[in-house]
């Protein structure tokens, strides 16, 4: 559905950063769904910065980001790499915005919180928490999902309903997943695309990587299996 | 000395009407205030805090400055503006109960905002973030970050009521320590002091000083339980 519509944020000449400093300088993106984009390079390249402007958190340094869903309405979600939990119960947590009963069901049971639904959210575990926050991003629906470090701390339960959340949301082009992560993304049988942050952007005006067959450059996307 | 210790309990103890009511004037002036200044403070404490970190960095400046303000100067202040050739003089406050809530407002507003407005700065980003992307509305996210630094409400309401409910140079200026309508516990036991009722400025200040070490009491048992 994203790609019939076109891609649900665009970015040209974008420079990210924090405080009016660019810390990296992004090629142009055409970001649609039906993959898993893979946000890679070594520490303080700016893939937080990255997340965060397409979020809509951080204002880019130069450049554009023209988005086709609402800014702080919860339509583009950002997932800290250390997430934040608010105090109360599990499910109070999961009732951010007042999904249905059914809706928090199903999503506790998704990511394993069924049982931890009554629990105090700040005495969980590290990874508990950041099955609680992926959780709460995806009881929300958004159009934009970006996640950042999301496989840091999870046992094999978290990781494999994490993953099983990220393959749904290829299979059905929404949310639009974007993932930064030090390590590549072990997804089987899911397009995982990378945006790496590691080699300065060629020339901004480089076409989109969304689609290969548009794309002067070799493609990069890597079919896991 | 201790004749007159025993004198002031007979005077809370036996029911002293004037006593009683002084008590009554004195908690529902402070009581008035504090609803005011946290009504008021919580909602400027959470809108500095998400104003970027310069601008809550200036309001905790000032709120830190306003809250350490002599109370004198605020009650000459509020007198200088409410006396009948003062700018607000049309509106016959002056030596009333609601001039004397209105300079306790004045004290406790910032203390309010200057203990909240601390504890959120002390949140983490992420928190106000996840609200954001979550589209919580502004007024929903300002509830649920109050309630991450519920202890420091609490903090900030009890303070605030301690130093409107203790204070005596505002409310002396600007209540004037009328009988029956602006005498508070701290101004009547300045006039007992200079009458020489020593018994009764001790059971006044044997009640003023349960009730401050009641409400710090009380204050310390719901943050202690956080």
């Amino acid at each position: 559905m994203t790609n019939q519509l076109g891609p649900i944020v665009r970015t040209r000449h974008l420079k990210v950063g924090y405080a009016g400093k660019a810390v990296a300088t992004i090629a142009d993106l055409d970001l649609v769904g039906g993959v898993v984009w893979h946000v890679t390079g070594p520490n303080g390249s700016g893939k937080t910065a990255l997340l965060k402007t397409l979020a809509g958190l951080l204002r880019p340094v130069a450049g554009t980001v023209d988005r086709r869903c609402g800014i702080g309405t919860g339509e583009a979600i950002y997932v800290h790499s250390v997430p934040y939990v608010f105090a109360g119960s599990v499910r109070r947590n999961l009732t951010l915005t007042h999904p249905s009963a059914d809706e928090v069901l199903a999503v506790a049971a998704a990511f394993g919180l069924s049982t931890l639904l009554g629990r105090e959210a700040t005495t969980l575990s590290y990874g508990e928490q950041r099955r609680l926050a992926l959780a709460r991003a995806v009881v929300r629906h958004p159009a934009l999902l970006l996640v950042d470090e999301p496989e840091g701390g999870l046992d094999d339960e978290a990781m494999s309903a994490w993953r099983a959340c990220a393959v749904r949301a290829v299979d059905a082009r929404q949310p639009v997943l974007v993932v930064a992560a030090h390590r590549p993304l072990a997804f089987a049988a899911v397009l995982v695309r990378p945006i790496d942050l590691s080699q300065p952007a060629r020339d901004s005006t480089a076409k989109s990587t969304t689609d290969a067959d548009r794309t002067s450059r070799p493609p990069r996307a890597v079919l896991r299996h | 000395m201790l004749a007159e210790v025993g004198r002031a309990l007979a005077l809370i103890l036996g029911g002293d009407v004037e006593v009683w009511q002084i008590a009554g004037v004195s908690l529902t002036v402070s009581l008035t205030a504090v609803f005011g200044a946290v009504a008021a403070g919580l909602p400027m404490a959470y809108l500095l805090a998400s104003s970027g970190a310069r601008r809550a960095r200036v309001g905790l400046w000032i709120a830190h400055g306003l809250a350490a303000l002599p109370t004198v100067v605020i009650g000459l202040t509020l007198y200088l503006l409410l006396s009948a050739t003062g700018p607000l003089g049309w509106a016959r406050l002056l030596y009333t109960r609601t001039a004397m809530a209105a300079a306790q407002f004045v004290l406790a507003l910032p203390l309010v905002v200057a203990v909240v407005l601390g504890a959120l700065r002390r949140l983490p980003p992420s928190a106000h973030e996840v609200l954001v992307t979550h589209g919580v509305t502004r007024a929903r996210q300002m509830g649920w970050l109050l309630w991450e630094v519920k202890s420091a409400v609490v903090s900030g309401t009890f303070l605030a009521f301690s130093r409107a409910f203790t204070e005596l140079g505002a409310a002396l200026i600007v209540g004037g320590n009328i009988r029956g309508a602006t005498r508070t516990l701290t101004t009547y036991i300045a006039l007992e002091y200079d009458r020489g009722d020593d018994a009764r400025a001790i059971a006044l200040g044997l009640i003023l000083l349960a009730v401050a070490l009641l409400t710090n009491s009380v204050m310390h048992v719901i943050v202690g339980e956080r």
